[in-house]
């Protein structure tokens, strides 16, 4: 009986221990996507990823698309980032330092040539209050740390070198 | 003594119970949440600001950034149509319609989210480069031998993950009143030489 209980218990406390290292492995695990991105280049920089190339792309990476990455941190100042439509579909997503994506717009969004973004930290009420540029779209980002993933569309082969010149024009720099 | 060792009982068990589950469900994580038609399988809310913690600790434990839901769904496939793993060892025809949206690519990876590094450097087919019969099918060989055809490389005797995106779309938008959208069959072919 008394080593039915011990048992018992130690598998309840199991259950709770694999809850919370659960919850723990996104802010924890040392190869997540934000990590990867660390080892490409500074923040607020835009990098252009090469599926050809495993340490220069993220796992399972579509290699129908160009993709670039852009790690922003918005705690001096929001970040820009100015994208040319390159190819048929361009799409941005927004993810937060763990990963999960907040929020994403495609070119269907854009006014011109151009899909401009200003990302803000959405707690930092004196950044909410700056004035917007005209055509600028205003992103409100749950923490000041994350990235955002740039994707345009290029079917192999004949699109892929266009596209990827057009989309090394984008643009990911703190707010001037 | 004894006191002592119960608790170190209590802790070992609770230890590898609770880290065994998790290093389990880091790799496997529990379907919550999926939409199925035959092996492929996507989790609906991965690319969502809900998503549920089993999907984001398996993303972050691969590296992986998922898809957003406005940005469109990812189906994967680690199966064939008889639910055989699938292998770099066998061959396989991925064929069938697949639904309309803006832009889709099928893509394969090894387990690790590597493409398969081939001499023509065809790591997927999208809606742009595939070959559409007459009534807009597809039909592409996945093999790690060269086929006629639309042919997509893998390596032999490595597993291969399947990737289908469907961009710009939801599960809704494409499912026409079914629990998931109607998605091509995989189907081996054949193994070995």
């Amino acid at each position: 009986m008394r080593w039915l209980f011990l048992i018992a218990s130690g598998v309840l406390i199991g259950f709770v221990l694999h809850i919370v290292s659960l919850l723990a492995v996104p802010a924890l695990a040392p190869r997540d996507a934000y990590n990867r991105l660390v080892a490409l280049g500074p923040e607020n920089t835009p990098i252009l990823l090469d599926i050809s190339d495993p340490r220069k792309s993220l796992p399972f990476q579509d290699p129908a698309f160009i993709q670039l990455a852009c790690r922003f941190n918005l705690a001096p100042l929001p970040v820009r980032l100015r994208v040319p439509l390159a190819g048929d579909y361009v799409s941005i997503s927004f993810h937060d330092r763990d990963g999960t994506a907040f929020f994403a717009l495609n070119d269907r969004s854009a006014l011109g040539a151009v899909l401009d973004v200003e990302i803000r930290d959405g707690n930092d009420e004196v950044a909410k209050a700056l004035p917007l540029g005209a055509g600028t779209i205003s992103v409100a980002a749950p923490g000041p740390v994350g990235f955002a993933l740039v994707r345009a569309y290029a079917p192999w082969p004949s699109g892929v070198d266009a596209v990827r010149e057009e989309l090394a024009k984008t643009l990911c720099e703190p707010r001037s | 003594m004894r006191l002592i060792l119960q608790l170190f009982l209590i802790c070992a068990l609770a230890g590898t119970v609770g880290l065994g589950l998790t290093a389990l469900a880091v790799r496997h994580p529990p379907p919550i949440g999926v939409i199925e038609d035959g092996p492929w399988i996507a989790i609906e809310k991965e690319g969502a600001p809900e998503v549920d913690a089993y999907a984001l600790a398996a993303l972050a434990y691969r590296g992986e950034a998922p898809l957003s839901i406005a940005d469109g769904l990812t189906f994967r496939a680690r199966k064939d149509e008889d639910g055989n793993a699938l292998s770099g060892s066998c061959s396989y025809l991925v064929s069938g319609p697949i639904p309309t949206v803006r832009v889709w690519s099928l893509a394969a990876f090894d387990p690790d989210g590597r493409p398969f590094a081939n001499e023509s450097r065809r790591f997927g087919y999208s809606s742009a480069d595939v070959t559409r019969k007459e009534d807009g099918a597809v039909e592409i060989a996945v093999s790690a031998a060269a086929r006629p055809g639309d042919w997509l490389p893998v390596a032999k005797d490595r597993p291969v993950v399947l990737v289908l995106r469907l961009y710009d779309t939801t599960a809704a938008a494409i499912s026409g009143g079914r629990s998931a959208p109607e998605l091509p069959v995989i189907r081996k072919v054949g193994c070995g030489r």
